[in-house]
């Protein structure tokens, strides 16, 4: 046991398992592979649903876009006519500003907490997209109008509240790692980690669940529903990976996050690319990136044009417990 | 790693550059690299504007002749003239052009060590020269006599008259006369009706007095107009007194530029002429002073500048430091701040106020700010007009601040500008924004890593070596870009990430 308290890793320790820090990220990777023109393709979301149906990839269903304040009878149209949508911003980054109406009481709208909506707050909220208050650098913006996504019962039962995604990392068409991010009472329904999510870390061979990730280290079960996570199998997993590396090919960038959902009737669904995928993957794998990301960068140099299926395969054999 | 070679020859090029002309300042020119005992200077600055109107120019400026010994160092800018320096019986700078377009401004600097403005008095060798009466007449010769007469029963010598001259005038309600001659001279001249008026009383009492010129000792950069003063003779000297403040001996904070009679500013072949002033403190090494005089711009690029860009100056080469600073705590560290440079905005400011005051200003501003943003947010107002009431609001507060400043004693020269209001505001928008989102906890925090990142910025910058080294050897600063870029390429971890990856450490293989 040791006297005082651990406060820093060691970075020795750290280097020897391949764990990246930002700087390593943004130097090595994001800089040299993400060529800046393409960032429009995963900043704006219209864009990358625009390539993904081109590419005949599945995405929420888009009902609309609100370009202007007055569109807002569009949304009351649509929520009738649909029963419950998302409202995000087009450029929004880390899930900020998007808003899930399931319904509509009355006059007033559902959110999906169960909290009524004020029409004249549901404005509110629009005219702060379209001012750019939620987008990278303030830029003036858009808002998507699109289906909302039921979660397949497996992955909802995993979370507590909110909806499970997953994020699988892809570096020159190879999927590298994979997670699914689960919200706990402390995240409040969200997924992000640092907000006291979970973030599970899954076998690229199997889509088995091996190692669970809390904000206070690893653990084996929920904290809050205390199911048990470890083993617990990602549904329709032979098609993430393939989708997920077709969804990457279609950005131009070479480092990219693919964030999934798994709708419960239609399968995955693309939500997102990133091209600044962050770094907790590593601690929800309880593994560094660095080691991976080497070999891949070899196996590619060595068989620059190989087929999709040949690098899922490759990627599943290499990484896979 | 790519590009690698590139940056080292980059690197290899600034900071040979930055150091080879380090170098040879110091071990050639013998410029200090510590600072070494320092002495006050101020540096004056006269600047001339005019219109011309298409004739033939000849711009004449009165200059400090009582000086005229201890000046270190003086220098007329103006591009396009003939420059001389009439040097006799009066000292003064004369410019000359065949035709000029446009606006001119004409600029004589001086550089003059303290001690000798605090000259307040002048010997004269002559005899007292022969008073001229004004021609007065009617009802305002009444007047004048009358008050005279009431002068001459109130003082003791020339200068309690000049002094109870000045008073007299000031207070108009006491007599009815002086609201006469008021009038009157307020019609020949309204702003040089009160030194007009002295000099002519004193003159109907036969005392020899003329109007003279000043300028406020002001540390502050910022332009003002000249101090109209009056010198009036005694038995054996001339003595400078402030008209507008006739009790005091002589105010503290302003210096004789020019006196002897002569008018401070001739303009022929120009119209709406003027004469504004620059002021500067400077603590110079002494031997600085000494060197600095004559060499090329980039070796002493800080002499080179107008006065009023001096002070500014002083804080852009401070600025790259702070630059340094967010980049170490930001790539090294991993202190998040909120707005990546606003840290460096908010250590400028702290160098100008109190740090305390500073903090308290700015905690009470982002406070108040942010309680109207909360207010605001139930208006559903839309973005753009929702952070400009925020602007609005902060510059109340500032305004609020000054006053309050102003009136507890403390802190009379709050630089408004370096507290950069839009920022602020923006700062607000973005934190309360944080506060919704990502909760209390994550808006607070950015805002004490931005408080923390400017304090250590704060503290390097005010350093008195650094501000010496930059001031005087601002090549220094290729070295700070050689460095920014050589940090550009660390990949390590940094601090925080030790701190985040701490509990995986354990899982690892």
């Amino acid at each position: 046991m040791r006297f005082f308290p651990k406060i820093f890793a060691s970075p020795a320790a750290l280097r020897r398992a391949g764990i990246i820090g930002i700087n390593q990220r943004n130097a090595e990777f994001v800089l040299p592979e993400n060529p800046r023109k393409f960032y429009d393709r995963v900043d704006s979301k219209l864009t990358t649903k625009k390539l993904a149906l081109a590419a005949s990839i599945p995405t929420p269903t888009l009902y609309g876009v609100i370009r202007r304040q007055s569109a807002r009878k569009m949304v009351r149209e649509l929520a009738l006519e649909h029963g419950s949508l998302v409202i995000k911003p087009n450029r929004g980054s880390g899930g900020k500003g998007i808003l899930v109406l399931t319904g509509m009481v009355g006059d007033k709208y559902r959110k999906a907490s169960g909290v009524e909506l004020e029409e004249d707050e549901l404005r509110w909220h629009i005219s702060n997209i379209l001012g750019g208050l939620f987008s990278l650098g303030g830029h003036r913006d858009f808002a998507l109008v699109e289906e909302c996504v039921y979660p397949d019962p497996v992955l909802a039962d995993l979370s507590f509240q909110g909806s499970p995604d997953l994020r699988i990392i892809i570096f020159r068409g190879y999927p590298v790692m994979a997670m699914l991010r689960v919200a706990t009472r402390k995240s409040d329904g969200r997924a992000n980690l640092h907000q006291g999510a979970l973030g599970l870390g899954i076998d690229l061979a199997t889509g088995l669940i091996h190692h669970a990730y809390a904000s206070g280290g690893s653990v084996r079960e929920h904290p809050d529903t205390g199911a048990p996570l470890l083993g617990k199998a990602i549904p329709h997993w032979e098609v993430v990976l393939p989708l997920a590396v077709k969804a990457a090919g279609t950005t131009g960038l070479n480092y990219v996050g693919v964030d999934l959902m798994m709708d419960a009737k239609r399968g995955p669904l693309l939500l997102e690319t990133n091209a600044r995928p962050g770094l907790t993957i590593q601690m929800a794998n309880g593994a560094g990136l660095y080691p991976r990301l080497k070999k891949l960068r070899e196996r590619q140099e060595e068989f620059p044009e190989e087929e999709a299926e040949k690098r899922i395969a490759f990627s599943m054999a290499e990484f896979g417990k | 790693m790519k590009g690698g070679r590139l940056l080292f020859a980059y690197v290899f090029l600034l900071v040979l550059a930055g150091g080879g002309l380090l170098a040879w300042k110091v071990i050639w020119l013998g410029y200090p690299i510590i600072p070494s005992e320092t002495r006050d200077e101020w540096l004056l600055e006269a600047k001339v504007s005019f219109q011309p109107t298409g004739d033939p120019i000849t711009v004449s400026l009165a200059l400090p002749k009582y000086l005229e010994e201890r000046v270190l160092s003086s220098e007329a800018a103006s591009v396009g003239y003939g420059f001389l320096r009439e040097q006799g019986e009066e000292w003064r700078a004369v410019w000359t052009a065949r035709e000029r377009p446009g606006t001119q401004r004409l600029y004589f600097r001086l550089r003059v060590p303290e001690k000798a403005l605090a000259v307040r008095k002048f010997s004269s060798r002559g005899d007292k020269p022969a008073v001229v009466e004004p021609a007065l007449t009617g009802m305002t010769a009444e007047a004048a006599k009358s008050l005279v007469e009431h002068l001459v029963a109130h003082s003791a010598d020339e200068g309690s008259f000049v002094r109870q001259a000045c008073a007299l005038l000031l207070r108009e309600e006491d007599r009815p006369e002086t609201g006469v001659l008021r009038r009157y001279y307020e019609k020949r001249s309204a702003e040089l009706w009160l030194e007009a008026a002295v000099v002519d009383l004193a003159a109907l009492n036969g005392i020899s007095a003329r109007v003279a010129y000043g300028l406020r000792l002001e540390e502050e950069p910022g332009v003002q107009t000249p101090v109209r003063l009056i010198e009036y003779r005694d038995d054996s000297e001339w003595v400078v007194l402030d008209p507008s403040v006739p009790e005091e001996v002589f105010p503290e904070g302003v210096a004789v530029w020019s006196r002897g009679g002569g008018s401070l500013l001739v303009v022929e072949g120009g119209e709406n002429s003027s004469v504004t002033f620059a002021t500067t403190r400077v603590q110079v090494a002494a031997d600085v002073a000494a060197i600095s005089a004559n060499h090329p711009i980039f070796v002493s690029l800080f002499d080179s500048l107008p006065l009023s860009e001096r002070s500014v100056f002083r804080y852009i080469v401070l600025i790259p430091i702070g630059v340094l600073i967010v980049v170490i705590f930001r790539n090294f560290i991993g202190i998040v701040t909120l707005g990546t440079f606003m840290p460096v905005l908010l250590a400028l400011a702290f160098l100008e106020i109190p740090i305390i005051l500073a903090l308290v200003m700015f905690g009470t501003m982002l406070a108040v700010a942010l309680v109207f943003r909360f207010m605001l947010s139930r208006l559903h107002l839309l973005v753009v007009p929702r952070v400009a009431a925020c602007v609005v609001v902060v510059s109340l507060l500032m305004l609020i601040f000054s006053a309050a400043g102003h009136r507890v004693g403390f802190a009379t020269s709050l630089q408004i500008t370096l507290f950069p209001l839009i920022i602020l505001a923006w700062t607000v928008e973005r934190m309360s924004l944080l506060w919704d989102e990502e909760g209390a906890w994550v808006a607070i925090k950015q805002i004490l890593g931005s408080v923390v990142v400017a304090w250590v910025a704060f503290v390097v910058m005010r350093l008195h070596h650094v501000q010496h080294v930059l001031t005087f050897f601002p090549e220094v600063l290729l070295i700070v870009l050689a460095i920014i870029m050589l940090l550009g390429r660390y990949t390590g971890y940094r601090l925080f990430e030790l701190m985040r990856f701490r509990k995986v450490e354990e899982d690892l293989v």
